[in-house]
């Protein structure tokens, strides 16, 4: 019995100094002497290229350049939402797609002055909105980035769908990469009660930097 | 069968008639078609009771169609720690939007063109200090698909932090803050969370400093940068009166093992906490491994003594 302990504890002791010797250690991060382009500026600082606090090298004397980039927001929803064609008693999906360019952190919230979908020939009947999509059950919803389960209802007031603190990466402080589309999905699910037609509604979608 | 041949036929039907927004294929908008940009995103406004102010944001079109834009003001405020936009409530920091007037709100703008939206503050008399908070909201709904189920209406918000000049309230209280001294796994995350008590906005710096434990190498502080120069180890966001605002710092691509000396620093008006802790990352099975290892040490103690107390000679 001592025996097989004796082994184990070798054979544990070289399993953690093996361990230990190809685990990857720390990385040295880069730093910045001046603001870098695109990133918020900070109130204490006064842009201006030729104080102390923006040279580079005071040694070769060599002056960095610092370019102040203003705070840029733009938005691209237009290939949004195609059409579902829905079957009663079963929950179908589509999606549409938003693209924010921004080099600040940024939300993107969704609501629409009708929530309903309404059937657009006569406006008598209409899909509420909905965060439970279920078969069986009438009713649309749209999918938050990060919500696994469920859907959740457009409401009249604007509510977060996106946020880049929070969803690109969960830091708090990363940036979302601006080439990330962002898919929100869409859940519908009709009963053989609901009349036939074509059912619509506007989505306001809206930008905003978050200082 | 021939229910069953029925059934299929009804639901085929259902589904050739019954669709989500389905006009003609021929109006479908493409990716890069309507992109609407404006700038500056949020911009800072000094204001004086009885004062007119004139300022401007420009909207531009980076997209591959014309469109029409309309402008119209909303207020602006916060939601909760994670500070979501609101932009409905109002309240005594929210009466900037109905001071705002536009000499013109609609125009039509051209592939590649830009067009500078003026407006015109003008602050009634009387008005106490402190911080007004509102939103210019430009929109356009050219971006709406016919064919689609979810037609979608693009809206950007320009926000406007203006300080009426007067009698300000400046007061701040650091609610919470956290730093972990041992991580198994997850990622190494510091927050702070920092009231504002005052009637104007302030900003917080939240910054970190990580040197090597052993070597005493900087590994973060608060001038270092990611591969796009943005800030790492440094937050200042800004803070609305009487909200309070959450601040996280995660170190990203931390080691799974080390240990690190570590400076948390929170700053705001004239008030700077910094905390210091020793910071150990240890992967959970290389502490299970360690765990075991040291039971196995006991295990053959307890062995060895056992042994020697059995080996001894028995006195009679």
């Amino acid at each position: 019995m001592e025996k097989i302990i004796q082994k184990l504890l070798v054979l544990t002791g070289v399993f953690i100094g093996a361990a230990i010797a190809f685990t990857p250690l720390t990385t040295y991060a880069d730093s910045a002497t001046c603001r870098p382009a695109g990133v918020a500026a900070d109130p204490d600082e006064v842009i201006d290229q030729n104080t102390t606090g923006y040279t580079q090298q005071e040694v070769t004397g060599s002056t960095n350049v610092c370019v102040y980039v203003d705070t840029v927001l733009s938005l691209d929803a237009a290939n949004g939402g195609s059409t579902i064609v829905m079957y009663p008693d079963m929950v179908r999906t589509g999606q549409f797609n938003v693209q924010v360019r921004s080099a600040m952190p940024y939300t993107i919230s969704l609501s629409a002055e009708e929530p309903e979908l309404k059937e657009v020939e006569t406006e008598s009947y209409f899909i509420p909105a909905r965060s439970e999509i279920v078969s069986g059950k009438v009713g649309w919803g749209i999918r938050k980035a990060g919500q696994t389960e469920g859907y959740t209802a457009v409401a009249t007031v604007p509510q977060v769908f996106f946020d880049s603190t929070v969803n690109d990466n969960g830091t708090g402080t990363q940036l979302a990469d601006e080439s990330t589309w962002h898919h929100f999905e869409i859940g519908v699910s009709v009963t053989d009660r609901v009349p036939q037609g074509i059912y619509a509604t506007d989505v306001t979608v809206t930008a905003a930097v978050k200082e | 069968m021939l229910k069953k041949t029925a059934k299929i036929l009804a639901i085929l039907f259902f589904a050739m008639t019954f669709s989500l927004g389905q006009i003609s294929p021929a109006s479908a908008l493409e990716a890069g078609d309507i992109v609407i940009q404006i700038k500056p995103a949020d911009q800072e406004i000094e204001l004086s009771p009885g004062k007119v102010v004139y300022g401007q944001v420009t909207v531009q079109n980076v997209g591959r169609l014309p469109f029409t834009f309309t402008v119209s003001t909303k207020p602006y405020q916060v939601l909760n720690e994670n500070y979501d936009p609101d932009f409905n409530t109002e309240n005594s920091y929210t009466k900037l939007h109905n001071w705002i007037t536009f000499p013109q709100e609609s125009f039509q703008l051209e592939p590649g063109a830009s067009q500078d939206v003026s407006f015109k503050i003008t602050v009634p008399e009387n008005v106490p200090g402190g911080g007004q908070y509102a939103a210019i909201i430009v929109e356009t709904r050219d971006s709406m698909s016919s064919d689609a189920g979810v037609r979608i209406i693009s809206q950007l918000a320009s926000l406007i932090y203006a300080h009426v000049e007067g009698e300000e309230h400046v007061g701040g209280v650091l609610m919470s803050h956290s730093l972990p001294n041992f991580l198994l796994s997850s990622p190494f995350t510091a927050r702070a969370t920092v009231k504002n008590d005052g009637n104007v906005d302030f900003r917080l710096t939240h910054t970190l400093k990580i040197t090597d434990f052993f070597t005493n190498r900087e590994v973060l502080s608060a001038d270092s940068v990611d591969e796009n120069g943005n800030f790492i180890a440094k937050a200042t966001p800004m803070i609305l009166p009487e909200t309070q605002r959450s601040s996280a710092i995660t170190w990203e691509g931390a080691p799974q093992l080390g240990v690190f000396k570590v400076t948390q620093t929170i700053a705001f008006l004239d008030q700077t906490y910094t905390y210091d802790q020793i910071l150990i990352l240890c992967p959970i099975w290389l502490a299970g491994a360690a765990v075991f290892f040291i039971f196995l040490i006991i295990l053959w103690v307890i062995l060895r003594l056992r042994k020697r107390k059995r080996g001894r000679p028995q006195v009679i």
